[in-house]
């Protein structure tokens, strides 16, 4: 077990439709910022890279995505991102574990259970800065992940195919400092109940 | 190990400087005392192309008073603010931080604008800049720019100082009458991060506070400027336990610390809390002139 | 691209020039190519102090320093303490209350003492402790060593009546 971090929210969508897009890892990847599909494997996997800038330090992650387990039937699914640093600074690994059910009133709540552990001197470096690095990604992602449904729910109401995932920020145009000062910081982890 | 390498430019003249970074195209990295960047250029954490050393350029080392203004240059050293005398008298929260920043060796080449520039979320300068609302002078392309510390630092390892720009000075207004400031920190060992720590200003009128300003450093992902335990003590007496009881109570309440090898986050939550009484408590005697 | 840049620096006296690249640290320069090794290194992170030189007269690390950066400059290392008449008093003090067992932090630590005797000739154990706090010892348990700073002190204060 490494950093975990809960995130929680609900949308204007069906069950079925939001299930159906969080189990397609290509249109779940490009809500994780800073990453990029690169390719697929027989075995249904995806290669991805994700790359993370914060001041002068840069990072690129190359790794596999894949759904490890689903239970279409409950609606619960687990996806995994393995992946190493480009350079040498150490591994990643996130585990998140997404639990979809039907909120009523035609609204679909998603929660999103992360499990993330990082390895070599990034995860050494300075207060544990990825703790933060991890938690400012996921709550961007959850994000993304809601526009990506809601946008994709118009759609369909529209009658129009499903547009393209929304991308998340990636982590360096991130501003915390503004939340925190007006005690918004819950806001990123907390999940977004509009 | 061995940074990677970088072409190396040292210029005598802040143009030159200016020029090479915007030559750089995003990289290059500006080095003065380079105690926080070479460390993660040896580990390959950062490698820049090239480095602009700002070590030959004179007139960057200024620490004065003047115009009602503390000037900090960028290559004053850590060090030069710990023994500096006018400091210790005039802005003892500098004096009382600048003890605990890094170890003496490294204080003797580091520097508080590459500090401030290099922006580590768990910076002890940053607290210190905010709670004295220091003004952040830069130089770029198109001439200066000033930034504020309260708004200075967007994220970890990034602030507003545009990758084209040089801080060269920090600016701190001069203290009032009845101006006493305080920094208290606690580490497990020399050179550690803070478990947490609190920088306080005050101004009182008799014993009456009539502003107030709390940092806190460590304990959440950037340093928190603690506005509503500073406000909550304006008009109060600085002798009234229960109002610097629930200043300490606000500012613990308004800090996110993360449980980890320096203390689990209610041991955190707590050490805030009493820093920031005993910061008060000092800053009071010192805006007095009693001895702390 | 990173040609190797020439860097001339004045060590214990003697003017010395280097072929260096700009990403050679201070103490691979002084090591390697100036061939002093008696300052060591001790960690890959800025902690020991097992590398402290003196540069100007400052005690810093000189595994957190570009060579590059030391041009023009004076540099004291621990082969520079001894003076013609025999060991300094910080090496003598270090020498006569066992402020060392291993020795691997031992040139460090002295440079430093021998920099706070220099700016405060009779150092309180609290100052001692607080100058010697970027220098780490696992041997010493450091109590021998502040006696070999108040050893080197008197003899400083002896030599100099």
């Amino acid at each position: 077990m490494g950093i975990v971090i809960e995130n929680d929210f609900d949308v204007a969508a069906t069950p079925d439709d939001t299930y159906a897009l969080m189990t397609d890892v290509e249109r779940v990847a490009p809500c994780i910022p800073g990453a990029t599909i690169t390719g697929q494997r027989e075995d249904g996997a995806y290669d991805a890279l994700v790359t993370m800038k914060m001041g002068p330090m840069s990072l690129t992650y190359k790794g596999v995505i894949e759904i490890v387990e689903q239970d279409d039937a409950a609606k619960t699914a687990v996806m995994r991102a393995k992946a190493t640093e480009a350079k040498g600074q150490g591994t990643a690994q996130a585990t998140l574990t997404m639990n979809i059910s039907d909120a009523g009133d035609g609204k679909t709540n998603v929660k999103v259970g992360s499990d993330i552990l990082v390895t070599g001197r990034v995860a050494q470096m300075g207060r544990g800065i990825m703790t933060d690095v991890a938690g400012k990604m996921i709550g961007e992602m959850a994000k993304a992940m809601e526009a990506t449904l809601v946008a994709s729910a118009e759609a369909k109401a529209r009658g129009e195919a499903p547009p393209e995932s929304v991308a998340a920020e990636a982590p360096s145009a991130v501003g915390i400092a503004a939340d925190i000062t007006k005690g918004k910081i819950k806001g990123l982890f907390g999940g977004n109940k509009d | 190990m061995l940074p990677s390498t970088f072409d190396y430019v040292a210029p005598t003249t802040l143009d030159e400087a200016v020029q090479a970074l915007a030559a750089g195209a995003g990289d290059a990295k500006i080095m003065a005392g380079g105690q926080s960047l070479l460390p993660m250029m040896k580990l390959r954490l950062a490698s820049p192309g090239m480095i602009i050393d700002l070590n030959g350029i004179a007139g960057l080392d200024t620490l004065e008073e003047s115009d009602g203004t503390l000037r900090i240059g960028a290559l004053v050293r850590h060090a030069d603010l710990e023994n500096s005398d006018l400091v210790r008298d005039r802005y003892p929260i500098i004096h009382d931080a600048a003890q605990h920043v890094a170890d003496p060796l490294i204080r003797n080449r580091g520097t508080f604008c590459g500090s401030l520039a290099h922006g580590d979320p768990a910076g002890d300068w940053a607290t210190v800049a905010t709670t004295l609302g220091a003004e952040l002078h830069a130089v770029g392309p198109n001439g200066a720019v000033v930034h504020s510390a309260h708004d200075f630092q967007t994220s970890m390892f990034e602030t507003q100082l545009g990758m084209d720009q040089i801080l060269v000075e920090a600016r701190i207004p001069a203290p009032k009458a009845g101006q006493g400031s305080a920094y208290l920190k606690i580490e497990r060992k020399v050179g550690d991060y803070a478990a947490a720590a609190v920088g306080v200003m005050i101004v009182l009128d008799g014993t009456t506070i009539t502003e107030a300003s709390i940092g806190l450093t460590n304990v959440g992902p950037l340093t928190i400027n603690a506005t509503d335990a500073a406000a909550s003590l304006v008009g109060k007496s600085i002798d009234d336990a229960a109002a610097l009881e629930e200043a300490g109570r606000l500012a613990a309440e308004i800090s996110e610390p993360s449980s980890d090898l320096r203390g689990p986050e209610e041991y955190k939550r707590d050490l805030v809390r009493v820093l920031t009484k005993r910061a008060l408590r000092t800053a009071g005697l010192r805006a007095q002139g009693k001895e702390a | 691209m990173s040609d190797k840049v020439m860097v001339t620096t004045t060590v214990n006296g003697e003017e010395y020039e280097a072929m260096v690249e700009p990403r050679t640290l201070l103490v691979h320069m002084i090591r390697e190519s100036l061939h002093l090794t008696g300052t060591h290194i001790g960690c890959d992170t800025t902690s020991c102090g097992a590398c402290t030189v003196l540069l100007d007269g400052r005690p810093v690390k000189s595994c957190t320093i570009l060579a590059v950066q030391a041009n023009g400059r004076e540099l004291m290392t621990v082969e520079g303490l001894e003076a013609a008449d025999g060991l300094s008093p910080v090496q003598e003090g270090f020498k006569e209350e066992h402020g060392l067992h291993c020795g691997y932090c031992t040139p460090g630590m002295m440079m430093t003492v021998t920099a706070l005797l220099e700016e405060n000739p009779n150092p309180s154990e609290d100052e001692i402790r607080k100058a010697i706090s970027g220098n780490l010892c696992r041997c010493t348990g450091y109590v021998n060593i502040i006696k070999a700073v108040h050893y080197a002190a008197k003899k400083k204060e002896g030599a100099a009546a």
